[in-house]
């Protein structure tokens, strides 16, 4: 299995390419931040912590159609809510690897369609970024 | 023209259906927590509120509570957004007071179909 479906990403951003270069540089910068998180509340045992970072990072692969890191984000939230942290730890170094790969097969598809690589997507139709109307 | 407030705190899935929806003519404005949703809700008055449950500090379940428990938003339909699979998650949502809800990934007909049910419209804005 791929670390992606590359049809199911495409088909869920309406194969708006603009979009979609926008969401490598995204992608890249809050999973990472996420694992930070996820590590440094396993290290403190921090159970409640360590799920919300797993609940995120499964969010954000679920949009990417990442199915096997999805999976193993949802194994984790799992033994996370039944407080196995052992076997917990060896789930986040393999979530790590999944999520690695699939931010870098999203970067690839992203380069084979000839997206634009940029930090934030315009919008003719819209505010030049979605965030112009977000309340922050 | 239909508005929507969306409140999700994750950026990227954030804008995806912000973008999303703007393409398909929804006026769209975004709260990145549960209190801004709130405050964003009450300010804008939208035609309909798409609420992710997992929020940082006031949850998707309390800010529903709170808005349905306000008269001048009661009346704004509120659908449900969650990662979860659980079959207890919606009906969490559905006791909370949501009038509907979806899960993750977005699929965007099935989320049309649905704020079209709660708005009273036949078709898109």
């Amino acid at each position: 299995m791929t670390a992606l479906d590359r049809a199911e990403l495409l088909e869920g951003i309406d194969h708006d390419l603009e979009l979609l270069g926008w969401m490598v540089g995204v992608f890249q910068r809050d999973s990472a931040d996420l694992l930070r998180q996820l590590d440094a509340a396993m290290g403190q045992s921090d159970v409640e912590a360590a799920k919300t970072a797993t609940h995120t990072l499964k969010g954000m692969l679920l949009s990417i159609a990442a199915r096997p890191a999805q999976e193993k984000a949802l194994e984790l939230e799992e033994l996370l809510r039944g407080e196995k942290l052992q076997a917990a730890l060896s789930v986040v170094e393999q979530l790590s690897d999944q999520v690695r790969q699939a931010a870098e097969m999203l970067a690839s598809v992203a380069i084979e369609e000839g997206a634009p690589l940029s930090e934030e997507p315009s919008d003719s139709q819209g505010p030049a970024s979605p965030n112009a109307g977000t309340v922050q | 023209m239909t508005s929507i407030v969306i409140v999700e705190d994750n950026e990227m899935n954030r804008d995806m259906l912000t973008r999303r929806l703007q393409r398909r003519g929804f006026e769209v404005t975004s709260a990145a927590d549960g209190e801004l949703g709130v405050r964003c809700v009450r300010e804008v008055k939208p035609d309909v509120v798409v609420m992710d449950m997992s929020l940082p500090g006031i949850d998707g379940l309390e800010a529903t509570r709170q808005l349905k428990a306000d008269d001048a938003t009661r009346h704004i339909p509120i659908i449900a957004l969650t990662a979860h699979a659980m079959p207890e998650d919606r009906e969490r949502a559905l006791a909370a007071g949501c009038d509907d809800y979806d899960s993750k990934p977005v699929d965007i007909n099935r989320l049309l179909e649905k704020i079209q049910q709660l708005t009273g419209t036949s078709e898109n804005p």
